[in-house]
C-alpha cells in the first residue's frame, strides 16, 4: 500500500508535501515529484499539504489514475530524494488556477 | 521474571544542531507507532518514523498521519496556557486567568465540600483514554479519586465491552479479549478470511496489521468483507464485498450457522471434544435438548427457522449470498472470521460476537493455525509492563458508560448510585464521546462543579468551572505499550521539549491536589522512579530502554489463542464452567441479567434492536476517522483533510432524497440534529448512512450541531453487557440550506 503523486504535480512542484513525509520517500526531477512505494508507509500526512491535490492513496485512485502507481514506482527509483521544500516552478501559479484550485 | 529484551533505536541520524527524540502517540488509536520528534532550539520541527523495510518477523512500527500531525497539535494556537476560572455561562468559553495556587485551592476545596456534603458517589470520574500511557494518564485520575474515598465510575469499555463480555462467556473467565485472537503473522496461514466489520485500513487494529493482511493476500488467501461500508480494507483486499445493514450482523451469522448445520458441514469431532451447547447431546447435565443452539436454529424455540431467507429480510443481504458464504467458510479450512468491535456497539452487541465465535467453533477453526476465535486482537502474552496502580474504588458506585446522560439527568431517582454534583474530567472528552450529547449538556445544571484538565477547551472542558492546562506527552517522560495487546514491544516516550506555557504534567497535578486534600503517599517517587518501577518486570536495563527508545519482547509460543486448549484439552481446559468453548453459556444461564441492564439468552439468539425511533428509515453507523483518535486531533484543520467529515449516502438514497454530492444535509432524530456535507458514494449500503465519530460538537444558536458530531443522534442506552449502542441509531436525512 502506498500513496502516489498523480498528474496535477506536473508543472507545479510545490514540494510542501516533502516537509511532512516521515520517511522521506519523495523523489523528483525538475518537473514534478514521485513517491517511492517501497519507502512509503501509507500514512497520508502529505495529502493535505498539496495545494493542487496531486497526492492520492492507492485505494482512492480513480481508474484513469491507476497508471500512476507504476509510474511512481519506476521513476522514483532513478531520481534523487527531495526532503526539503524547494522553490516552486514558474508555471505553478498558472497551472494551479488552470486546475481549478 | 524478565523476558529477553532487544533494544532498538528506530530513528535516523540527526542533522547538525538537531536532536531526534523517539516517542509515540499516547492516545487511544489502534496503533502504537514510532513517532520521532526532530527538535531544534526546544521546538519540534519535523516528525519522522521507523523507516526500516517491512519484515514479517521484525515489523517496523510506522506512524500514520496523526503521528505526523502531532506538530500541529502541540503548537496549536488554542492550546490551554494557564489555569482559568469560568466567568460566563457554562459553554460560553468565557474564562479568566488564575494562578495554579488559586486553581488547585478552588478544586481541592470543592472536592472536599462535595464529598463532605453529598458523599463520594456524587463525584463522577469522567477521565478517559485521551492518554493511555503508563503514568500520565487516566490511571493518575483514578488513583487520586480512589485514594480520596472513591467516586462513581463509568465502568464499561465504550469500544468493545460486548466483545470483552462475549469472550469471557464463550472462552472463559480467564480469557482476555486482548489475547483471544491471533498474531498477524498467522494471517498468511488462512485459506479464507472473513473480515466482518473489521477495517484495520481505517482503524489500525495494531501497527502494521494491514501490511500482514496484504502479505496473506499476496500468498493466495481469499478475502470476503461483510460491512455496511466498503471500507479501505475492503477496497484494498476483498475479493468480494457484502453490504449489510448496521446492527443486524448477528442475524446473518446465525443464518450461516443454520446453513452449516443443515448442509452437514459442522466439524462434529471437534465439537464433541471442545464445544458445549451446539447440539442437544452436548449440554450441561439437566439442561434439556431444547436449549441447544441447533434447536434454536431449526426454529424450535420460536417457530421460525433461522434460514438465509429469514436473515435476508433483517440484514438486507441476499439469502443466496448468506448461504454461499456459509458454505465457503465451512469448506475452506483453515478459515478465519475476524470481527471488529462495531457490530458489538449495538443494542444487543454481545450476541453479535457470540454468534461469530459460534461460527468459528462449529467449523473447528478456534485454536488452530490459520483459524481464529472470531476476535481480532493479538494472541500476545503480557509483557509485564504495568500502568500506574489505581487501587480499587472503595465504594460500589458503577454505571454503564453509555448511560452518562441518563445518570446526569436522573441520578438517584433513576436508580443510579447518586445525584452527580462534581465531575472531574482529565484526559477525556466524554460529553462529546458519550451518546446523547444534548441530554448530557442539558443535565449539567444539576452539577455544582466541573473540573476540566486537558490541552484544549474541548466540547467537555468548555463546560468546566475550572480549567487546568496539562502538558502533552512531548513535554514529559512516559512509557507506552501496544494498543490492545497488538504486538510485543514497549516505547519509551522521551521528553522532547520543555513544558509549554504554564502547563503541568497530569500526574503532578494530581500529586499536588493529593497534598491539598490530605491524601498521603499518592506518589513518593520521581517520574523516572515510577517509570522504572512500572517496567521492572519486563525491562531490567532501564537505561538502555530510555536511550534506545524501543524494547522488543519475545513472541508467544503459539500464534493463535487457545491453541493449547485445542491441542491438549486434558491439561488445558477453557476457563468456562464446562471447560469447553461455550456456545451455550452456563454463566449466562445462571445469571441472565448480570448488570441489571437486560436479559441475555444463554445461546447467541437474535434480538431485534428495537428503539423508540426505529421507524426512521436510515441506520447510522459511525466508524473511525483516520484524521482523529476518537475526539483527539478533532481541532486540527490540516490533519482533518486526510479524512474529511462527510456523511456517506448511497446513490439511490441520494436520488430519492434529492441530495447532491457535496451538498449540505441535515441528519436528525428526536434526540438531535447535525448538519454536514454529503458524499454520494456506492461504498455505503442503501438506507445506511456513515459519519465518522469524534467530530467536536459545535452547536449553533439554535442548538443544532454544525460539525457532524454523531452523538447528538445516538442513544444513551446500554446493551445488556454494558456495551455502547452507537450503531443502533436510527435517523432521517434531508437537504439543508447551504
Amino acid at each position: 500500500m502506498t500513496h502516489v503523486v498523480t498528474e496535477n504535480c506536473d508543472g507545479c512542484r510545490f514540494t510542501d508535501c516533502v516537509t511532512v513525509c516521515p520517511v522521506m520517500c519523495f523523489h523528483g526531477d525538475g518537473q514534478r515529484l514521485y513517491i517511492d512505494p517501497d519507502g512509503c508507509v501509507d500514512c497520508g500526512a502529505c495529502v493535505p499539504m498539496c495545494p493542487v491535490r496531486a497526492i492520492s492513496a492507492e485505494v482512492d485512485l480513480l481508474s484513469e489514475q491507476q497508471v500512476w502507481l507504476q509510474r511512481n514506482a519506476e521513476l522514483a527509483r532513478d531520481m534523487p530524494v527531495i526532503a526539503e521544500k524547494q522553490p516552486v516552478l514558474a508555471s505553478a501559479a498558472s497551472r494551479k488556477s488552470e486546475l481549478g484550485f | 521474571m524478565t523476558n529477553p529484551v532487544e533494544f532498538e533505536a528506530p530513528r535516523g541520524r540527526p542533522a547538525e544542531g538537531e536532536t531526534i527524540v523517539t516517542s509515540t502517540c499516547g492516545h487511544n488509536c489502534g496503533g502504537r507507532c514510532v513517532v520521532n520528534a526532530h527538535v531544534r532550539n526546544d521546538r519540534i520541527e519535523r516528525i519522522s518514523t521507523d523507516a526500516r523495510p517491512w519484515n514479517p518477523d521484525h515489523p517496523p512500527l510506522t506512524a500514520c498521519a496523526r503521528g505526523v500531525g502531532q506538530i500541529e497539535r502541540v503548537y496549536h494556537p488554542d492550546r490551554l496556557q494557564f489555569p482559568m476560572r469560568r466567568t460566563g455561562p457554562r459553554g460560553s468559553g468565557q474564562y479568566e486567568r488564575i494562578s495554579w495556587d488559586e486553581a488547585l485551592s478552588l478544586v481541592s476545596s470543592e472536592l472536599l465540600r462535595v464529598r463532605d456534603t453529598y458523599g463520594n458517589a456524587s463525584i463522577l470520574d469522567c477521565s478517559r483514554s485521551g492518554s493511555l500511557s503508563m503514568l500520565h494518564s487516566w490511571s493518575a485520575a483514578k488513583r487520586f479519586l480512589y485514594m480520596f474515598g472513591g467516586c462513581t465510575d463509568l465502568w464499561s469499555n465504550m469500544s468493545c465491552e460486548a466483545e470483552i463480555f462475549a469472550v469471557k462467556m464463550t472462552y472463559g473467565v480467564s480469557a482476555d479479549y486482548k489475547q483471544a485472537g491471533r498474531e498477524p503473522t498467522d494471517f498468511v496461514n488462512s485459506k479464507y478470511i472473513l473480515l466482518w466489520g473489521w477495517s484495520p485500513g481505517d482503524g489500525m487494529f495494531g501497527t502494521g496489521t494491514m501490511r500482514y493482511l496484504q502479505h496473506a493476500k499476496q500468498n493466495g488467501t481469499r478475502f470476503v468483507c461483510v460491512d455496511p461500508r466498503k471500507s479501505r480494507t475492503s477496497t484494498a483486499l476483498a475479493d468480494e464485498h457484502v453490504f449489510i445493514k448496521p446492527s443486524t450482523d448477528a442475524a446473518a451469522l446465525i443464518a450461516m450457522a443454520y446453513v452449516i448445520v443443515t448442509e452437514g458441514l459442522v466439524d462434529r469431532d471437534y465439537c464433541d471434544r471442545h464445544v458445549l451447547g451446539l447440539d442437544g447431546d452436548h449440554l450441561p447435565d439437566g439442561v434439556p435438548a431444547t436449549e441447544s443452539y441447533e434447536h434454536y436454529l431449526a426454529g424450535g424455540v420460536d417457530g421460525v427457522p433461522k434460514t438465509p431467507e429469514w436473515a435476508s429480510a433483517i440484514t438486507g443481504v441476499p439469502a443466496e449470498t448468506i448461504r454461499r458464504l456459509a458454505i465457503e467458510f465451512a469448506t475452506h479450512k483453515p478459515a478465519a472470521i475476524q470481527c471488529g468491535y462495531a457490530g458489538g456497539r449495538t443494542a444487543f452487541g454481545e450476541q453479535f460476537h457470540r454468534a461469530a465465535y459460534a461460527l468459528a467453533a462449529m467449523t473447528g477453526n478456534v485454536g488452530i493455525p490459520g483459524g481464529n476465535s472470531g476476535t481480532s486482537n493479538g494472541a500476545t502474552g503480557k509483557s509485564g509492563i504495568n500502568s500506574l496502580p489505581t487501587g480499587a474504588n472503595p465504594i460500589n458506585a458503577r454505571v454503564s458508560s453509555p448511560l452518562l446522560a441518563d445518570l446526569l439527568s436522573r441520578g438517584r431517582a433513576g436508580g443510579y448510585p447518586a445525584d452527580i454534583k462534581l465531575i472531574y474530567s482529565a484526559v477525556g472528552d466524554l460529553f462529546n464521546q458519550c451518546p446523547n450529547i444534548n441530554k448530557i449538556v442539558s443535565s449539567l445544571d444539576k452539577v455544582e462543579f466541573i473540573i476540566g484538565q486537558d490541552h484544549f477547551l474541548t466540547p467537555t472542558t468548555r463546560y468546566a468551572d475550572v480549567v487546568l492546562p496539562a502538558t502533552t506527552s512531548w513535554e514529559r517522560n512516559d512509557v507506552h505499550t501496544p494498543w490492545a495487546g497488538a504486538g510485543h514491544y514497549a516505547i519509551y516516550m522521551r521528553q522532547a521539549i520543555e513544558p509549554m506555557y504554564e502547563c503541568r504534567n497530569d500526574f503532578d497535578i494530581f500529586n499536588d491536589l493529593a497534598g491539598r486534600v490530605g491524601i498521603e503517599n499518592y506518589s513518593g517517587k520521581s517520574e523516572r522512579e515510577w517509570l522504572q518501577h512500572l517496567t521492572k518486570n519486563a525491562i531490567g536495563d532501564f537505561d538502555s530502554f530510555t536511550n534506545e527508545g524501543l524494547a522488543r519482547f519475545a513472541r508467544p509460543e503459539d500464534a493463535v489463542a487457545f491453541a493449547k486448549e485445542i491441542r491438549d484439552p486434558a491439561n488445558h481446559r477453557f476457563t468456562t464452567p464446562s471447560g469447553k468453548i461455550e456456545i451455550y453459556s452456563m454463566t449466562i444461564a445462571a445469571n441472565p441479567d448480570p448488570y441489571g441492564l437486560g436479559r441475555i439468552s444463554p445461546i447467541p439468539a437474535w434480538v431485534s434492536p428495537q428503539e423508540s425511533d426505529s421507524d426512521l428509515p436510515f441506520t447510522l453507523c459511525s466508524p473511525k476517522s483516520r484524521a482523529r483518535t476518537h475526539s483527539t486531533h478533532g481541532n486540527q484543520p490540516l490533519l482533518a483533510r486526510v479524512d474529511p467529515d462527510e456523511v456517506w449516502v448511497n446513490p439511490q438514497d441520494a436520488s430519492e432524497r434529492q441530495i447532491a454530492d457535496g451538498s449540505l444535509v441535515r441528519i436528525f432524530n428526536h434526540r438531535g440534529e447535525t448538519v454536514l456535507r454529503a458524499r454520494v458514494t456506492d461504498k455505503i449500503a442503501y438506507r445506511t448512512l456513515s459519519v465518522n465519530e469524534g467530530a467536536w460538537h459545535t452547536p449553533d444558536a439554535n442548538g443544532i450541531d454544525r460539525a457532524g458530531s454523531i452523538n447528538v443522534l445516538t442513544s444513551d442506552r446500554s446493551a445488556p453487557s454494558g456495551a455502547t449502542t452507537y450503531n443502533s441509531t436510527f435517523v432521517d436525512i434531508a437537504p439543508a440550506i447551504d
